[in-house]
């Protein structure tokens, strides 16, 4: 069972996309369009996966200024192999692809 | 005379003092025109209005948005925009109302909503576009070659993968970013771009390179093209006299419309007024003021801040019931504003009527002062 948990800090001006990618069986893939505060609990099969979220960051303001947001993914739960418990990644680019790499 | 001067000079003499929060303001806030942000401020506004004549106002303009933010910046920062929508779009205001000699008139409140507010960057919706579109055939894609990497650390991949769709410097990657980057556009180059992808502006694009800095431009675009786009605002207001008592309530609307270089926009408003004059004991009344007419910006740039606007608009008045006796039941203006910019967000605005009736001049000075964004 895996945790994943997306927040975002500005509006995106497209839709997340997510993707958790069985690297072994196609057939358990997942792709599903998070929005944002997205939190969700999935019990996947065992294997090896990636999960990557893709889209672009948003504008706010930050000090008077007009700034990029920041995405930031968070991936938990019991793995065999994976992230340290509380490792979110993160990007203030104005595109960005984030991924995570485990085992269940 | 020599009070109004004063109360100029006092009024940017308070301004200077916030000259470091001009600095900070972004270029792309700046290029908003006074006549929009007059509509609905971004932040917060500070304006007197009809400073040489008999009935003078000192408006205070903000949002919810802005409250929130200036209490709480974190807020902000931690929820996004997703919930902000609403506060963003909601503004209120206060006038104290100032008769001839600055001496206090009333007050009046009011709130203003933007039904439509396609211009506010941070609302941004590309939802559908070609941009959707192309980056999610790409981003698809790459996710997709994700699973083939496996020899190569995953914060390796990430920040590969951020310094390819980020467009950066080929000099900032390092041996093993550009080691994956080399799999990636040969596996990329072949999947999508075997054949040269034509856009819609008629631009090929031959690789993976070449989509991420057509990305880069359609966003740009994007953004630009939302400056000029579709504002519309509906307004309503109530007034009280020195005693409190309220005698004046309006409901009035906005609509803003640009053209595709945002040099000018459309301007057409609407405003219903219940008064009571109070020239006898009861004297009710309600008039409808409607005006419609076109805001020129004037500047270096569609895109960068206008040093000057125009704005060029007739206007027709009606009086409904009990008008007075040296007053017109019907009446028509052409009028011309004048927006003077005198610093990033200091404008003097003056306004000239011209009574097509009676073939009069009156002439209204303003200050707005926009400022927090």
């Amino acid at each position: 069972m895996i945790t994943i948990k997306i927040t975002t800090t500005a509006e995106p001006p497209i839709p997340l996309k997510a993707f958790i990618d069985n690297l072994e069986n196609n057939a358990f893939d997942i792709h599903f369009n998070p929005s944002n505060g997205y939190e969700h609990t999935f019990n996947l099969p065992d294997g090896e996966y990636i999960f990557s979220v893709s889209g672009m960051n948003g504008l706010t303001e930050k000090d008077g200024k007009d700034v990029l947001g920041t995405t930031t993914v968070y991936l938990d739960g019991k793995l065999k192999k994976g992230p340290e418990p509380d490792s979110p990644i993160d990007s203030s680019g104005e595109f960005f692809i984030l991924g995570y790499r485990f085992k269940v | 005379m020599k009070k109004n001067y004063l109360f100029i000079l006092l009024l940017l003499l308070s301004f200077n003092s916030n000259a470091q929060l001009l600095r900070d303001i972004e270029a792309n806030e700046n290029a908003k025109s006074g006549n929009y942000k007059d509509v609905l401020s971004s932040m917060f506004q500070l304006a007197s209005k009809n400073l040489a004549g008999d009935n003078k106002t000192i408006e205070f303009n903000s949002t919810l948005f802005a409250l929130k933010a200036k209490a709480n910046p974190a807020s902000t920062i931690r929820y996004g925009n997703y919930k902000q929508r609403f506060e963003r779009n909601f503004q209120f205001n206060f006038k104290v109302k100032l008769d001839s000699v600055f001496k206090y008139d009333g007050f009046n409140g009011g709130i203003t909503y933007a039904i439509v507010n396609q211009r506010d960057k941070h609302l941004a919706d590309f939802a559908n576009s070609e941009l959707q579109v192309l980056f999610n055939e790409l981003s698809d894609e790459i996710q997709n070659q994700l699973g083939g990497l496996g020899a190569y650390a995953m914060t390796d991949i990430n920040s590969t993968v951020q310094k390819i769709l980020n467009d950066e410097d080929p000099a900032n990657y390092t041996a093993t970013e550009n080691a994956i980057k080399l799999i990636l556009f040969s596996n990329l180059d072949v999947a999508l771009y075997a054949a040269p992808k034509v856009l819609s502006g008629g631009v090929a694009v031959a690789n993976t390179s070449g989509m991420v800095t057509a990305l880069h431009a359609l966003r740009l675009q994007y953004y630009t093209q939302m400056e000029s786009k579709a504002l519309w605002t509906v307004t309503a207001d109530g007034a009280a006299n020195t005693e409190g008592k309220f005698d004046q309530a309006s409901f009035g609307t906005v609509f803003l419309l640009g053209n595709k270089e945002a040099w000018n926009e459309i301007d057409v408003r609407a405003k219903l007024t219940y008064a009571d004059t109070l020239q006898t004991e009861h004297l009710p009344r309600t008039g409808f003021n409607a005006k419609a007419g076109m805001n020129f910006k004037i500047g270096k740039s569609p895109t960068q801040q206008s040093f000057f606007e125009i704005k060029i608009y007739g206007e027709y008045n009606s009086i409904f019931n009990n008008v007075m006796i040296n007053e017109e039941k019907n009446s028509v203006f052409a009028n011309a504003d004048f927006r003077l910019r005198i610093a990033d967000d200091l404008w003097i605005p003056l306004t000239v009527k011209y009574d097509t009736e009676n073939a009069n001049f009156l002439g209204f000075l303003n200050v707005t002062y926009n400022f927090g964004n």
